[in-house]
């Protein structure tokens, strides 16, 4: 498998890339979904800081694969697909790059209004991206919650439909996304 | 002849403090625009907070700083981080324990001159019961804002929280909250009465060894 997407199949940093995200994102929901339900006190905040620090490499490797997919052809969708499906699927894989950057930094700007600064598991502090205010740390919390169920549903209908194409379509969508496959 | 010896001897009573003010000035602290604050770490992450209230004594001459003194008392209920939960554990029991120890109180030993404009206070800081001896570095300027006399302290220290007992149980364990926190403050000082020598609080007691 080559480094780089060809035109039918994603290559190895593409895949890469996608699947640490998804890896991230299950232990992100984990630690996000726990803390919510935790008293407050040091092992809250712990696993709040836990939580953000693999936020902000969500939020680096989101920028690395956006960078990478400007960079390279996106492998063409199946010529079967009618227009509507190439327009759910584009809305949806658009959403999901979008989440990418506004879970982590509805996050950062939460963390930042609550002037909790961010830090890289306690490797550096990032600055903060606004001023401490108490206003906005439960707008923002909500607006980080709402985030959360809306990419929890799109990744709902991205599994949905590459299942479907594997499945039902019995197509190669799925396969060129997956290490070990062949066409 | 009796008459004017008890005015010369009364005028020599009232001049003689006001010499020792005039050759050391003191100064009281412009609160709106002073601030003392603190940087510290917490699970990682450098936060910034401040003390809202605190009392200081500042007398002090750059010529003689034999009779310089700083005696600051500080509000410890009045610590803001720009967050409720955190400043609430602060004023808990835990960390500054406000139902019992109501403020921090830092009275200066002596000073050193360490380059023109600054300097370093050697003094004893109690907070929790708890005295150390502590060095400030400041610096020390003054200047003229429209008529008045204006002075500027400005400074910073390092402190190890758990020398004063300060985050205690969980909050002993410094990679969650790290041990030093920097305390610096920017004083806006205007001349002031210089207070009787006997009401400066005396050095606290209780003192503790390192």
């Amino acid at each position: 498998m080559s480094l780089r997407n060809s035109a039918t199949r994603f290559g190895a940093v593409s895949q890469f890339l996608h699947w640490l995200i998804v890896a991230l994102l299950i232990v992100q929901f984990t630690l996000g979904w726990s803390a919510a339900d935790l008293p407050l006190g040091l092992h809250k905040l712990n696993v709040l800081a836990r939580h953000k620090s693999f936020g902000m490499t969500i939020l680096m490797l989101a920028v690395l694969r956006l960078l990478w997919r400007l960079a390279n052809p996106v492998p063409a969708l199946p010529a079967t697909l009618k227009p509507y499906e190439r327009g759910l699927a584009r809305v949806t894989h658009g959403l999901l790059y979008l989440f990418l950057f506004a879970m982590p930094v509805t996050g950062w700007l939460m963390s930042s209004a609550a002037n909790y600064p961010v830090s890289w598991f306690h490797q550096f502090t990032w600055p903060n991206l606004i001023a401490p205010d108490k206003q906005l740390v439960d707008g923002l919390k909500e607006v980080h919650e709402a985030l959360a169920v809306a990419l929890i549903v799109t990744v709902g209908l991205h599994v949905l439909a590459a299942l479907r194409h594997h499945f039902v379509l019995k197509d190669d969508t799925l396969k060129r996304m997956l290490p070990f496959t062949r066409r | 002849m009796e008459k004017a010896f008890v005015h010369i001897a009364s005028a020599v009573l009232v001049a003689a403090p006001l010499a020792a003010c005039a050759a050391v000035p003191c100064y009281t602290v412009d609160a709106g625009r002073s601030s003392l604050g603190f940087v510290a770490e917490q699970t990682g992450g450098r936060f910034e907070g401040s003390f809202r209230s605190f009392q200081a004594t500042i007398v002090f001459s750059a010529a003689d700083l034999a009779a310089s003194r700083f005696d600051v008392s500080v509000d410890l209920a009045s610590a803001d981080t720009q967050e409720a939960q955190r400043d609430a554990t602060l004023r808990g029991e835990d960390f500054f324990d406000v139902a019992r120890f109501k403020s921090a109180h830092f009275v200066t030993s002596s000073f050193t001159k360490t380059a023109a404009g600054t300097f370093e206070a050697t003094g004893k800081l109690t907070l929790r019961e708890v005295t150390r001896d502590v060095r400030i570095a400041f610096s020390f300027q003054s200047r003229k804002e429209g008529g008045t006399d204006v002075s500027y302290l400005a400074g910073s220290t390092t402190l190890q929280r758990l020398d004063f007992g300060v985050g205690r149980g969980d909050y002993a364990d410094t990679s969650a909250v790290g041990n030093d926190v920097t305390v610096k403050f920017n004083l806006r000082l205007l001349p002031a009465q210089c207070p009787p020598l006997k009401k400066i609080p005396k050095p606290p007691t209780r003192e503790q060894s390192k």
